[in-house]
């Protein structure tokens, strides 16, 4: 429910702000700061990465599986970091550093593949990163809020 | 929950995820149904996302009137002064005549475009609801970019200059010779049917012209550069076009006020 919500308003910054810009990730910041806790399957969470990247193309790449698989990929590539990393220095602040450390591969990887690269694009990709601050903020904020131990895959 | 039975690594599961969405990237470039899937997915989610359309259509209207009203109040009192005197000129009673449908601009945001289409076509978020219709031209601030060839309720597939599928009647409005502008796939842009005999120069302005039914005359096309080698008894000249065809986000369509629902 909280992911299809994140999806939704995704989709909603990215009408407001029109095709040009590049929106922060909300939905993969979502699955990644819920596959760090204890609460959710990690791979029910990597097919609604596939599932709603599936629905992402379909709105606005227009190649079905574009974005699937670069969520499902980074979404891995984030919960390997995170599993190698020792239980004691798992605090919320590292989630967050992973978190936009995987955004930026993601914008990053999408402007570079399906994006012409000029002058302004830097300034946008920029731009997108500076968008998901906010959220990556309020996430760490509500890991910190969390009871239990986050979770070694 | 999507477990099965044997795969209980969620690396396994990520593996199998990826191997499915390059098949499916792989299958959704050859398969003639994806750009229909798509559309389907933009109509559906067309009522969702209405109150961001709304909102951002609201945000640019308020900014444009306030470009527009400082524009204007800066003309108010020099068209004042040419009123006043066109009305002294005025000594007979002009009959009551019907005022001529006039042409209006919806504006209209980049939604789509396929890379390995970039040049040809690209879609925008207005469609028959605005009264966009097929052949409408559309333009990026003022300039002519492209037409519609396909619509939809919510939604208009634009056939830009650069392709080689659009051809368009130009005038050069120095020499007022006629010819056709077309793209070729590439970002270019090629005038065409210009007799030899006619020396055209660089820098030369090209608008429609009033030949055909859909685009009325007049639209700034481009401007024309260095001319091509001759064949057939015609000789090509290459334009600039006054648009940045590679960075395209909103356009405006012209459409007819009242013709259309």
């Amino acid at each position: 429910m909280w992911l299809a919500f994140f999806w939704y308003a995704q989709d909603l910054l990215q009408v407001l702000l029109a095709r040009g810009f590049f929106v922060p990730e909300l939905f993969f910041l979502a699955l990644f700061f819920q596959g760090v806790t204890e609460e959710y399957d990690l791979s029910t969470l990597i097919w609604s990465a596939f599932l709603g990247g599936l629905l992402w193309d379909l709105r606005w790449s227009g190649l079905p599986g574009f974005t699937s698989v670069l969520y499902v990929a980074i979404l891995t590539v984030g919960f390997g970091i995170w599993s190698a990393i020792p239980r004691q220095a798992r605090t919320a602040m590292i989630v967050v550093l992973i978190a936009g450390g995987c955004h930026c591969a993601a914008g990053t990887t999408r402007v570079l593949l399906l994006d012409f690269p000029e002058r302004d694009t830097l300034l946008l990709l920029i731009l997108q990163q500076l968008m998901a601050l906010p959220f990556l903020v309020q996430g760490g904020m509500w890991l910190m809020r969390k009871e239990g131990p986050f979770r070694a895959p | 929950m999507m477990r099965w039975e044997g795969i209980q690594s969620p690396w396994a599961h990520s593996l199998i995820a990826c191997i499915a969405g390059l098949v499916l990237l792989g299958c959704s470039l050859q398969f003639a149904g994806t750009r229909d899937a798509v559309n389907t997915v933009t109509v559906v989610l067309a009522v969702p996302e209405y109150p961001a359309k709304a909102l951002r259509e609201g945000a640019v209207a308020i900014y444009r009137w306030n470009a527009e009203r400082t524009d204007y109040m800066r003309h108010i009192e020099k068209l004042e002064q040419e009123n006043l005197a066109l009305r002294r000129a005025l000594t007979e009673q002009r009959p009551n005549v019907e005022p001529l449908a006039r042409p209006h601009l919806v504006t209209a945001m980049v939604d789509l475009r396929y890379p390995h289409q970039w040049w040809q076509r690209l879609r925008v978020d207005a469609g028959t609801r605005q009264g966009v219709g097929i052949g409408d031209p559309v333009l990026n601030k003022g300039k002519l970019v492209g037409r519609v060839v396909d619509v939809g309720r919510s939604f208009a597939w634009v056939e830009l200059l650069t392709s080689s599928g659009l051809s368009i009647p130009v005038v050069v409005e120095e020499t007022r010779d006629l010819g056709v502008v077309q793209g070729d796939n590439r970002g270019g842009v090629v005038l065409r049917f210009i007799p030899p005999d006619r020396e055209l120069e660089e820098g030369m302005h090209l608008s429609t012209a009033l030949v055909g039914e859909v685009f009325p005359p007049g639209i700034p096309v481009g401007a024309v550069r260095e001319p091509g080698v001759e064949t057939a008894g015609l000789r090509p000249y290459g334009v600039a076009a006054e648009s940045t065809f590679s960075r395209l986000y909103a356009v405006q369509v012209l459409v007819k006020r009242g013709d259309r629902p």
